[in-house]
């Protein structure tokens, strides 16, 4: 149990075998939101047995554990077995464990929770036409210079999807590219080097999730 | 033999079906049925509906359609009706100039003035003046960081900064010095460079000062008097946000454009009277008040409300077939409303909330289309179909199954497309009114005051009207619109944490906006008032004897609009001043306020055939 004279805080642990740099991401999603996290001792070597000891360890109630393909939010009144969130880091694990930080900050501050695939935000669903052009040019930017032709290629007939597609592009760019630069200490730089953010990889993927969702269409 | 009763409305076909035994006698209802109604009211379009309301009710008495000897149909719902809103002014930004805008976590506090500058340039930057950096998202958060602590160190005057990712509090975090930092500005490569800027943030749970002032950007700005009066919608649409960037332009210039609303022309029997629109609904209410009753409308063309008119001109055009010029508008409801827009040039999607004015209005149809659709309706089905009586006759008729009540009563019909009133008094014929707007304008007004989506996808906007909300505050439970407080065995699903949701029967339905319960609920609440509680005032003074509402004692609510979880209590609450009882019918006693005018037809057509 938690001591009382212990600072409120998401306490986090690393589960053995996943990369311990990851702790640095969730810490971010965390501090934008505004609330402090500790590293804790992983309490068990599986995943959502450590996220429920982290929870249980925590004084706001909350605990978050880092495996090795999948980052788990856990909090005290759930039952053991059963997480609050399980989300596999699919190749993006920087960006996931970000927004698992933040969503662990999230239930703290009671605001509702981050999900990759929920596109509700109205101003995501309308952007408007010099946003647009801003995402193109960020692909043109971008080493992925068939993304740029993709667009211009549909530029008259269909607009719409010619701009999926040089989104597609780029996310496709980013993640590959990213990958390859996991080993770097700062992945921001990687992000930077390719003129996107992790929150517009986030949401280009998330824009690209749902056209898949949408049209059952395979991107390769 | 077996008698339908059909009563087709604007948004449901309701059946009640009947065996009705010998001349006199009280007729034997088997079952009721309540459909959507297909197509616009008083159209052809109507029977596909109309049959899936007769099979449902034969399915339940364990009939067929064969079945069924006669069809009896309401006589030409005398009234149809149509919504429309407009805005009557607009913000437009012709330079960049401002972002006002709510991030999720702008980092820092205070206010900082200065020229912007790319965070590039900090390295040459001049220690000599102020400077505002303009932070693109190809610098990650440390990078930033670094860059402006480097800056500051060596002695430039970093004031604030304007960010594009979601990084503000990362970096306020990681820099030497307390700076304001708005985040998540998506176009920033809009924001002009060497120009003079104030950024602001206010601290948790405030809402920014200064930039929300106009005299307080005059000082920042030390702008004349004339260029204060500029800036009065900048101020204006910042209201109540937590960052802000004004950035003066020279050429900057953000106006409130009027748009040229128009003005509506009523024309009474008796007298016409011209309501700009600009003056709000108010002020045309009163016109209508003093042209009643009402003849025809017409809008001022080459307006938005002239534009709307002859919209609704047009689609009953289009429905009746008779030439534009024969379709006379006989009631308006206009409600005001305010509705967020996106201003036109704004960086970071801002919104600002402009004057509308939605209306609704009905025409009158006349007795051959429900001939048509009788003729269609018979060839359909291969049974007799006859017109019956006057609806609200009919729906006086229907009411009266209700345990309880008796003559003298004045019914108050709530629908989707109208508000209906009839009285019923000793020794007199019924009297009764149709007017203009009800429940698809209360989902309008949601639907626009809260920015749902629109078009077809109204369900959002109709399902708010239609349940109570709950704001979940953990994964365990929920609080109620009245504070009460709900726990749950379970957990909820963890889409649900945190948001506003929805009763419905499916259980809670999460609301995809970032709109408080508070706000939506009081959205929700002064849509129904300003649309039901004044047409139910409307209507009832427009039938009460002397038009003086003191007069009815009894006034019972049908119609779907009655099974409205708070409306009969608003009702209540209004009426109350006038000592008038008012309460939901229970037509045949087990029905609810639904079903009346069919139920009503079927009683009518009894009681007829004993005369015969």
């Amino acid at each position: 149990m938690a001591e009382k004279s212990e600072r409120p805080t998401i306490n986090v642990a690393v589960v053995r075998g996943a990369a311990p740099s990851l702790y640095d991401w969730v810490l971010i999603g965390a501090e934008e939101e505004g609330v402090p996290t500790k590293l804790a001792e992983a309490a068990s070597g599986d995943v959502v047995d450590a996220a429920y000891a982290a929870a249980i360890s925590s004084r706001i109630d909350i605990g978050v554990a880092i495996g090795a393909d999948a980052i788990v939010l856990h909090e005290r009144h759930m039952p053991p077995e059963k997480p609050v969130l399980t989300i596999p880091y699919e190749g993006k694990s920087e960006a996931v464990c970000r927004r698992a930080g933040a969503n662990a900050a999230r239930m703290v501050a009671r605001l509702p929770l981050l999900f990759e695939d929920a596109v509700e935000d109205v101003d995501e669903q309308v952007r408007p036409a010099s946003e647009r052009r801003a995402a193109a040019r960020s692909a043109a930017s971008a080493p992925a210079k068939t993304a740029a032709a993709s667009w211009d290629g549909n530029g008259g007939g269909m607009p719409a999807q010619g701009q999926a597609r040089a989104e597609g592009s780029a996310a496709r760019t980013c993640t590959n590219q990213h990958a390859a630069e996991t080993a770097r200490p700062t992945a921001g730089e990687a992000a930077s080097q390719l003129a996107l953010s992790e929150a517009e990889i986030r949401k280009i993927v998330k824009i690209v999730v749902a056209i898949i969702k949408e049209r059952g269409t395979q991107w390769r | 033999m077996k008698v339908a009763g059909v009563d087709i409305g604007n948004s449901t076909t309701e059946v009640a079906l009947a065996e009705v035994g010998a001349p006199g006698g009280v007729p034997n209802f088997l079952a009721s049925s309540r459909m959507p109604t297909t197509g616009i009211k008083g159209t052809l379009a109507n029977v596909p509906g109309v049959v899936r309301a007769l099979e449902t009710a034969v399915q339940q008495a364990g009939l067929a359609l064969g079945d069924i000897d006669l069809v009896l149909l309401n006589e030409a719902t005398p009234v149809i009706g149509d919504i429309a809103m407009e805005t009557i002014t607009e913000t437009i930004i012709t330079e960049s100039s401002m972002i006002g805008h709510n991030p999720n976590s702008p980092g820092g506090l205070g206010i900082g003035v200065g020229v912007t500058h790319d965070i590039s340039e900090l390295e040459t930057a001049p220690t000599d003046e102020a400077i505002i950096a303009v932070v693109p998202k190809t610098y990650d958060f440390t990078r930033a960081a670094q860059m402006l602590a480097a800056a500051i160190e060596r002695g430039v005057d970093v004031t604030a900064a304007i960010v594009q990712g979601d990084d503000g509090v990362l970096i306020a975090n990681r820099l030497p010095k307390k700076l304001p930092i708005v985040d998540e500005v998506k176009l920033i490569d809009q924001v002009p460079l060497g120009m003079l800027a104030a950024v602001e943030v206010a601290d948790h749970g405030q809402s920014i000062q200064q930039l929300s002032n106009p005299y307080g950007i005059a000082t920042l700005f030390k702008l004349t008097p004339q260029e204060t009066t500029m800036i009065i919608p900048i101020a204006k649409a910042l209201i109540g946000l937590r960052s802000a960037v004004v950035i003066r332009t020279p050429a900057g210039d953000v106006q409130t454009r009027h748009i040229p609303a128009g003005s509506l022309k009523l024309i009474g029997e008796r007298r016409t009277v011209d309501a700009p629109m600009d003056s709000g609904a108010d002020a045309i209410m009163d016109a209508l008040a003093q042209a009643f009753p009402l003849k025809d409308v017409e809008g001022e063309s080459g307006t938005n409300v002239g534009g709307m008119v002859a919209r609704v001109r047009q689609t009953m055009s289009n429905m009746t077939k008779k030439p534009a010029s024969e379709v006379h508008i006989r009631d308006v409801l206009a409600v005001d409303c305010l509705v967020p827009q996106r201003v036109s040039g704004g960086l970071a999607q801002e919104f600002s909330m402009e004057n509308a004015v939605g209306l609704a209005a009905m025409v009158n149809t006349d007795k051959l289309l429900m001939e048509q659709l009788a003729e269609g309706l018979h060839k359909e089905l291969g049974i007799k179909v006859q017109l019956g009586g006057v609806e609200a006759n009919m729906a006086i008729l229907g009411t009266l199954t209700t345990p309880g009540l008796d003559t003298p009563l004045a019914i108050l019909d709530l629908g989707a497309g109208s508000t209906d009133a009839a009285i019923l008094e000793k020794d007199r014929d019924v009297r009764s009114v149709h007017l203009a707007g009800a429940g698809d304008m209360v989902t309008l007004l949601i639907q626009r005051e809260l920015d749902l989506p629109g078009g077809n996808e109204t369900d959002v906007a109709e399902q708010i009207k239609r349940f109570p909300l709950v704001r979940v505050e953990s994964l365990f439970h929920v609080r109620h619109e009245d504070n009460t407080v709900r726990f749950f065995e379970e957990p909820l699903d963890p889409k649900l944490f945190g948001r506003v949701a929805l009763i419905t029967p499916d259980g809670l339905s999460p609301i995809p906006t970032h709109h408080t319960l508070d706000r939506i609920r009081e959205v929700r609440r002064e849509a129904k008032r300003r649309v039901f509680v004044r047409n139910a005032m409307r209507a009832l003074s427009a039938v009460a004897p002397a038009g003086n509402i003191r007069e009815i004692q009894f006034v019972a609510v049908v119609g779907g609009s009655g099974l409205d979880f708070e409306v009969a209590r608003m009702l209540t609450d209004q009426l109350a001043h006038y000592g008038t009882v008012i309460g939901t019918a229970n037509i045949r006693g087990s029905l609810g306020p639904v079903n009346a005018v069919a139920t009503g037809l079927v009683l009518s057509h009894a009681r007829h055939q004993g005369a015969v």
